[in-house]
């Protein structure tokens, strides 16, 4: 909402700053959001008297006009088609001038010929829309010549921005401002009084019905017979330019400069083009069709409410008028509409013919239903003053049901115990009357008010408080800590938990990321992801049409991003939901840790290499040790899912459980994603290390090993397909129960191996629990384990 | 060596060797070729340990005479040799310590730890401030059904309030008498849920990602919010405003100032929002000309953080408590534009990009 400083001052008739304004209004919650200046600086810019003019001798569209400007003539170029003739007054911009928008008038010769500055339009000056041609004065305007243009006219406004919120209707028109203005200085408001010229005409034969009072409580109807169409004057036009309207000719800027001013919107009928004399509020029928000012027809519901004439709609009821009873130029007799169209029925109007107008935003909100009088002779008598014409001294104003003002209650105790702060009964008194409430009851405690019918956001008690602390300000009340409560479970494990699993995925190496949780149908299947079962009703764009199904998008879009931009390293992390469908009302959110990791390796000085799974599984290690204090174990995985490597997938492990899996991302996909690298992957399912953080709790406090250990190292050639971990397995089965680690520190393949074996070499360590062992008890576990080894794999000891 | 008269032939290799080793020893200029030298004397093929063969072939009376002369040489080559590696070790350790400086700017071998997400951050830190108050964590669903995120917070059906959170709805998965289900547009789902599941007192702060249809430069669609609120007999706006101010001064800076706003949210009522000093231009430390061309402010001086109010009694009945038995405040504020504020991260864009390059930064 754009409101104008001088149209508030007058109205409110105090004279306050438009900085205290402005201060004032934050305080009491209208949010000035911006301030805009109109017709500042306009120095060196005078009333100037046409005196003559002559051809421009090398351009047949410019003309040479001497104007005078209270001192002396001066020829200036012009190139407008409506300089008027000798004795009109313009606006002249002298030499020196500076015009919106950082425009110098300084000595310019234009095709040839000098100009001594500038005649100005209205758009040049930034006062108006300008149309076409130079600003004009009418004939009969009787400022001298030379005078300043800012004592001309009165182009000074200071415009606020509102940020409204929706609970003020009564904040959408000046005079509710001008209310609020009143209320904070603690200064009694009065409506203007409306003066109406005497009625001479008689009311023609005209009928409102209404047949859905629900959505339309009360219509009125007011006429004006026999005005003329013509332009606004300035200051109507100027105000409305100023406030970001457009102007449309007198009677239709009068209809808006009443909304303006009372925040209720009214609606201009031609009378002749209504048919059959009558005016019906009615919903629309199935299908019915409607073309609205704006050019466009659209078919309406049953849920539609709809202002018709007796054969055919004539205007979407509080949204906008039809275009087949519009006011055009050959309008003579008017029908000034009024009424009250239930907020809940225009905003689904209004929502699903897609058209948010002036009008509906107001009813929406809530207009004041007991303001139609007003509003009706306010309109009459300003489209009078601007139109002529007869005003039609009896109008019709239809209820068909009753406004009931709201009662409440405002307790002194109750207050005080809400804000913690006493406010003095007399003093909320007076704010509450300043409000526009009635008071029915008033004693010691507590007083009984009626809201006024312009506040619908008024309906209970906590209401009437807050009016009482925003007007006192919230400033006064006293900053207190509350009592400290301790809750009884705290903050559940489940969530700490993420927390612990976040600092330790960080420490790991990767950087924690947050990725939108839509993504695109196209983008799941690209990735070869289970396609997604939920999917967003309105979305902004297809790309992010579909709950994501796998926390793998954000990642590849990510690394994308910074493959594009030359980065050469991606390690990344996310603590994110995947959605699916459920039995239950609200779908399935699982909860994943997932990993990501590409580019190069973080490694030795001069060593340059790419990373490979060896790294993510260390990093995997290290994540789940620093969170359960237990390593991981990590199987082939024979059947990954699509969007991994087939050969290079594994299944982590950890106390038997199945935790999730770890490798490299299939290769087509990176290929896809132009990435140019082997990125690498890891999901893990919250739900199974929650219920591993259930089952590990704590860690436990083991005996330190209280003898020398011994080494014994072991070397073996086994096929290829054999797998490090299941002859670690083995080598401490046979070696049970004195073998405590093995370990494996060297691989080998090429020559002295046959095709298809590896050799390797484990380092074994020895230890007893009864004493440091003798060589012969180590040698005899050794054997053991060896033969093992051979026996269960076919391996050759070397 | 001949096998002659064997003792004199030992005794003169002995000769020898007593003549020759101190200047072998003490040649030697390193720890390396030092043990090389006393390998050379008194290793498995030593000459010294050689010698020592001979024993058997020396004539009994003369054994224990060549024994103590050999064992005599191998104690002073050793006390040579011990010596001489002390003086090795003492002059390298010198020559280490007044050599040249270690080039400490070479690339080093540690792992970078990956980073905390700028937002996380800002989480734990509330996390920290509000728990120290007492408030516990709470968690929900990101989709939720309209009731819990309009309708029991006291929107008015069709109400404009509404469109303040423009909202994404979920695809019903057959027309029916199901629920209206959405990317809840903020965490105050939290309040009903948490209200409807637990009696008071509760103190709760829910931090969680929330949608609104709105994608520009300074919006993104889905952004990250922190909901609090207690409930509890007795509960005042005094205590918001302390409760409020204490974070904005601990989060922040500790001479920040809070100004409190009347504003509307549906479920709130006094409603209000919060406006804390520029932490750009710090109009406490009264560099007016600083302010004054703030770009983050706009010269206000204020930045606005977030909203807050006293529970509506609407949204106590629905949750199945009694407004007169209890009362409680609620605030809520968006992570993103506070790690914007306090990271100075210029796009709101960047935060859930997830480029490297970016969160490597934090």
């Amino acid at each position: 909402m754009l409101a104008s400083y001088n149209w508030i001052k007058e109205l409110s008739g105090l004279d306050v700053s438009p900085e205290e304004v402005a201060s004032i209004f934050n305080r009491v919650g209208l949010e000035v959001e911006g301030v805009k200046e109109f017709g500042a600086g306009l120095d060196h810019v005078v009333v100037a008297e046409v005196r003559s003019m002559r051809p421009h001798p090398s351009a047949d569209k410019l003309r040479l006009v001497t104007v005078f400007d209270g001192e002396a003539e001066a020829e200036i170029v012009c190139g407008a088609p409506n300089v008027p003739e000798p004795g009109r007054k313009v606006i002249l911009a002298k030499l020196g001038a500076v015009l919106p928008g950082d425009f110098r008038i300084v000595p310019r010769k234009i095709r040839g010929v000098e100009s001594a500055g500038m005649l100005c339009s209205e758009s040049e000056l930034g006062i108006g829309e300008g149309g076409e041609g130079i600003f004009v004065f009418d004939a009969d305007c009787e400022v001298a010549p030379g005078t300043a243009l800012i004592d001309a006219l009165p182009i000074r406004d200071t415009i606020f921005e509102l940020g409204l919120t929706p609970n003020r209707p009564d904040a959408l028109g000046h005079l509710g401002l001008a209310r609020e203005l009143c209320l904070a200085l603690g200064k009694r408001f009065e409506l203007p009084a409306i003066e109406l010229p005497a009625a001479r005409a008689e009311r023609p034969a005209f009928e409102v019905e209404i047949r859905d009072a629900d959505r339309c409580p009360r219509y009125g109807a007011a006429f004006l017979l026999g005005a003329e169409v013509r332009p606004s004057p300035f200051w109507l036009r100027y105000r409305l330019y100023t406030l970001g309207q457009r102007s449309l000719g007198n009677l239709v800027d009068a209809t808006n400069l009443v909304m303006l001013e009372w925040g209720h919107p009214i609606h201009g009928f031609d009378l002749q083009k209504l048919e059959g004399k009558k005016i019906i509020v009615r919903r629309a029928e199935e299908g019915e069709t409607l073309e609205g000012l704006d050019g466009v027809e659209r078919e309406l519901t049953e849920d539609d409410l709809l202002i018709a004439d007796a054969n055919r709609g004539v205007a979407y009821a509080g949204v906008m008028g039809g275009a087949n009873s519009e006011i055009d130029e050959s309008t003579r007799d008017v029908l000034i509409e009024c009424a009250y169209f239930a907020p809940r029925g225009v905003r689904r109007t209004s929502r699903r013919l897609g058209i948010h107008t002036d009008a509906s935003h107001r009813f929406e909100r809530g207009v004041d239903p007991e303001a139609v009088p007003h509003v009706l002779r306010r309109a009459l008598g300003l489209m009078h003053e601007l139109g002529g014409g007869e005003i039609v001294g009896e109008w019709i104003d239809k209820i068909a049901k009753p406004n009931v003002r709201a009662r409440i209650e405002y307790r002194h105790t109750r207050s005080r115990a809400l804000l913690g702060y006493e406010i003095e009964l007399g003093r909320a008194k007076a704010i509450l009357e300043g409000v526009g409430c009635a008071i029915l009851e008033a004693n010691d405690e507590r007083l009984f008010v009626e809201a006024p019918s312009f506040r619908p956001d008024l309906t209970r008690e906590e209401d009437l408080i807050e009016e009482v602390a925003r007007i006192v300000g919230y400033d006064a009340i006293p900053t207190v800590l509350p009592r400290v409560r301790a809750g009884e479970k705290g903050t559940p494990a489940p969530i700490r938990f993420r927390k612990r699993l976040v600092r330790a995925a960080a420490a790991a190496g990767f950087n924690q990321t947050m990725s939108f949780a839509f993504t695109s149908p196209e983008t799941l299947k690209k990735l070869r992801l289970p396609e997604a079962e939920i999917a967003i009703e309105n979305p902004l764009s297809s790309a992010q049409s579909v709950m994501r199904t796998s926390l793998l998008p954000g990642f590849m879009e990510g690394a994308s991003r910074t493959r594009r931009h030359g980065g050469t390293r991606a390690a990344l992390f996310e603590l994110g939901r995947s959605f699916h469908r459920s039995d239950e009302i609200l779908p399935h959110e699982e909860e994943h840790l997932a990993l990501f990791l590409m580019g190069e390796a973080e490694s030795e000085f001069l060593v340059e290499r790419e990373v490979d799974f060896f790294d993510l599984k260390g990093a995997i290690e290290g994540l789940f040790f620093d969170v359960f204090g237990e390593l991981p174990t990590f199987e082939s995985e024979h059947e990954s899912p699509p969007y991994m490597h087939p050969r290079r997938t594994a299944r982590v492990m950890l106390r038997g459980e199945a935790i999730g899996i770890a490798g490299e991302i299939h290769p087509d996909l990176a290929e896809e994603y132009d990435l140019e690298m082997r990125p690498l992957y890891a999901e893990f399912a919250l739900c199974s290390l929650d219920r591993l953080r259930e089952i590990i709790g704590d860690p436990q406090a083991k005996p330190l090993p209280r003898f020398q250990s011994s080494t014994r190292d072991l070397a073996l050639v086994v096929d290829e397909s054999i797998s490090a971990a299941s002859i670690v397995e083995a080598l401490l089965e046979g070696g049970a129960p004195l073998a405590e680690s093995a370990v494996l520190f060297d691989l080998y393949r090429g020559e002295g191996i046959p095709e298809g074996k590896k050799s390797l070499a484990f380092s074994i360590v020895y230890r007893g629990s009864e004493g440091t062992l003798k060589d012969s008890e180590i040698d005899g576990a050794h054997k053991k384990a060896a033969k093992l080894v051979g026996s269960r794999f076919g391996a050759i000891i070397r | 060596m001949s096998e002659g008269a064997p003792i004199e032939t030992a005794l003169s290799e002995l000769a020898r060797i007593e003549a020759a080793y101190e200047a072998a020893l003490s040649g030697a200029h390193d720890e390396q070729e030092l043990r090389r030298e006393r390998a050379k004397l008194l290793g498995g093929e030593g000459e010294l340990t050689k010698l020592m063969r001979f024993m058997p072939k020396i004539p009994n009376e003369r054994k224990k005479e060549f024994g103590q002369k050999v064992n005599g040489l191998k104690r002073a080559i050793e006390a040579l040799f011990e010596a001489r590696l002390e003086a090795i070790e003492a002059e390298a350790r010198k020559a280490e310590l007044e050599g040249p400086y270690l080039d400490v700017t070479m690339p080093s071998r540690a792992r970078t730890p990956g980073r905390i997400h700028p937002i996380a951050r800002v989480e734990d830190e509330l996390i920290e401030i509000f728990g120290s108050l007492g408030f516990e964590l709470a968690d929900g669903p990101l989709i939720d059904t309209h009731a819990n995120c309009f309708d029991r917070l006291g929107f008015p059906p069709d109400h404009p309030a509404t469109d303040m959170q423009d909202t994404f709805f979920i695809t019903r998965k057959e027309l029916g008498a199901e629920e209206t289900t959405l990317l809840r547009t903020h965490t105050s789902t939290l309040q009903i849920r948490e209200m409807m599941k637990r009696k008071p007192p509760l103190a709760v702060i829910a931090p969680g990602t929330v949608f609104r249809r709105d994608d520009d430069a300074t919006h993104s669609p889905m952004f990250y919010q922190l909901e609090g609120f207690l409930v509890d007999r007795d509960v005042s706006f005094a205590e918001l405003k302390g409760v409020l101010t204490l974070f904005a001064r601990r989060l922040f800076h500790e001479e920040i100032s809070v100004r409190f706003r009347p504003s509307y949210f549906p479920f709130v009522e006094p409603g209000g929002e919060v406006d804390i000093s520029c932490v750009f231009c710090k109009p406490w430390e009264k560099d007016e000309a600083r302010t004054a061309s703030c770009r983050i402010c706009k010269g206000t001086g204020w930045l606005e953080v977030l909203g807050c109010g006293m529970i509506h009694p609407v949204v106590f009945e629905n949750v199945g408590y009694d407004p007169r038995e209890v009362s409680g405040f609620a605030f809520g504020m968006g992570l993103d534009r506070i790690a914007m504020l306090k990271y100075g991260v210029p796009n709101i864009r960047l935060l859930y990009e997830n480029d490297h390059r970016f969160l490597s930064g934090f």
